[in-house]
């Protein structure tokens, strides 16, 4: 059943992925690409499972293991991400470049020959056509690097993007479901206030040996995952918002969100210092002060305002 | 006894909250014009802080944080099913409401084992479904693609 969802939700990646992803190429190539990107990032993960928690694939069929074992789970994941990489150059190489005819890079990748362009009637309404394919591939890295027991849970959210986008909500009420989502959804995904909830599984997705960097940042997503996908769900929620007013709206929006993110560490540090002598200073607030410096630097800093502030103004 | 265990640089501690209040009050003077043009968010914005804030004092509440934003999201929900009441987008608000319902369960239990979140997904399925066919009827796609076909997850959830 939980395999069942998962399939689910990678079948639904795939097939917006086929429908918004690599806007030059014509149909059926971005949705040969698209598929076998999902089927990579899908084979990747049932792999990883049988290494980290087999008791999941009971019941799963034996010989498909054994398939997915001739590759090793370095190579896999170095797959997937060079996919994902390589859907986003081309994303962004479309965006930049308009006016191209043809797409070259898009026919070479495949090795076959350069497409017939069939303009897409359904991409260009309403949402950006291009920051529709970008939040798809933030999805599918965010797949990648959560577990499996909530990859689910994107499905659900993707659902709950629906809805809201069908209220028609003012940039503040955005703003405010902004935080209230992403506090909720880190939760939601297992997280919590105790170090012992970190989850490191994910962070080793295809480096081979350590590097603070990259296995910092990779435990980073795999932990915020939730996070990070509503701030982009919601950017693409402001980004209905009328054209003119775009770049005011993520000045408000990224205002109200520094000023939720100043009061909560103001709180955080007041609290730590009044109770400096409190018997769980260690095991209850220092660790709070730590997800909060997460919070507050990497979610805030990093994800809201840098990257949020990237994928909103790449959109126009 | 604990205040001989830690010892602590108090100067630098004070200058850090001191700090932290400075910039606190800013970000509050620079977001006061949307705060007080949108009057309820800004009183829920208010509201927000101030929870958030007084439940860092107590170690409980620290530790089961996620109580609070499950309540919260409820509540906020609830005020738009409140503010929407009559105009066609209230239903929405109530599949909102039972989504995050879900969502909040399964992160309660920690894993997607348990009978009755099949139920649920079940319900976010037809959920899915009905927000189709209702945006068909208000006729104002909002998103570029059709609405999914999200019966997909229905009939999985009808067959296991």
């Amino acid at each position: 059943m939980l395999w069942v969802l998962v399939v689910v939700t990678y079948l639904d990646l795939a097939r917006r992925l086929s429908r918004r992803g690599l806007p030059r190429a014509s149909r059926q190539i971005s949705a040969v690409c698209s598929i076998s990107l999902c089927l990579a990032a899908f084979g990747f993960k049932v792999a990883f499972t049988h290494a980290d928690a087999p008791e999941l694939l009971l019941g799963f069929p034996r010989r498909l293991l054994t398939l997915l074992e001739a590759a090793s789970l370095l190579t896999q994941a170095r797959a997937v991400f060079l996919g994902l990489a390589l859907f986003l150059l081309f994303t962004v190489l479309a965006g930049v470049y308009p006016d191209w005819d043809s797409d070259p890079a898009a026919a070479r990748a495949d090795g076959s020959p350069p497409p017939t362009r069939k303009p897409r009637d359904s991409v260009g309404r309403g949402l950006s056509s291009s920051s529709g394919p970008l939040h798809d591939l933030l999805t599918l890295f965010l797949v990648t690097q959560s577990r499996v027991a909530n990859i689910p849970l994107f499905l659900l959210f993707e659902i709950q993007l629906r809805v809201l986008s069908a209220l028609h909500l003012l940039p503040a009420e955005i703003t405010l479901t902004s935080i209230i989502l992403q506090y909720s959804s880190f939760f939601a995904l297992g997280g919590s206030n105790a170090i012992s909830s970190i989850d490191l599984s994910n962070a080793y997705n295809g480096v081979g040996g350590y590097s603070v960097a990259a296995v910092g940042i990779l435990a980073f997503v795999g932990n915020w995952a939730g996070p990070v996908w509503w701030m982009s769900a919601l950017n693409l929620l402001l980004f209905q918002q009328r054209r003119a007013e775009r770049r005011s709206i993520l000045a408000w929006h990224l205002t109200l969100l520094t000023t939720f993110t100043a009061a909560s560490l103001f709180f955080v540090m007041l609290a730590c210092t009044v109770l400096r002598t409190h018997l769980f200073i260690w095991t209850v607030f220092s660790p709070k002060y730590l997800y909060s410096m997460a919070w507050s630097l990497g979610q805030h800093l990093g994800v809201n305002v840098v990257l949020g502030g990237a994928l909103f103004c790449f959109g126009p | 006894m604990s205040s001989t265990a830690s010892n602590y640089d108090l100067r630098r501690l004070h200058l850090g909250v001191g700090v932290a209040a400075l910039a606190t009050a800013m970000a509050f003077a620079l977001s006061a014009p949307i705060l007080l043009s949108a009057k309820r968010v800004g009183v829920w914005f208010s509201v927000l802080v101030l929870a958030y804030g007084a439940m860092m004092f107590g170690s409980s509440y620290v530790e089961e944080e996620q109580h609070f934003w499950y309540w919260m999201a409820s509540a906020w929900f609830g005020w738009l099913y409140f503010k929407a009441w009559g105009s066609p987008a209230s239903p929405h608000i109530m599949k909102l409401l039972t989504l995050h319902t879900g969502v909040a369960r399964q992160g309660a239990r920690r894993q997607c084992r348990h009978p009755l979140l099949w139920l649920w997904y079940l319900h976010c399925g037809s959920c899915a479904v009905g927000t189709r066919q209702g945006r068909n009827m208000q006729a104002r796609v909002i998103s570029p693609e059709r609405p999914s076909p999200r019966s997909g997850g229905c009939s999985g959830c009808l067959l296991s």
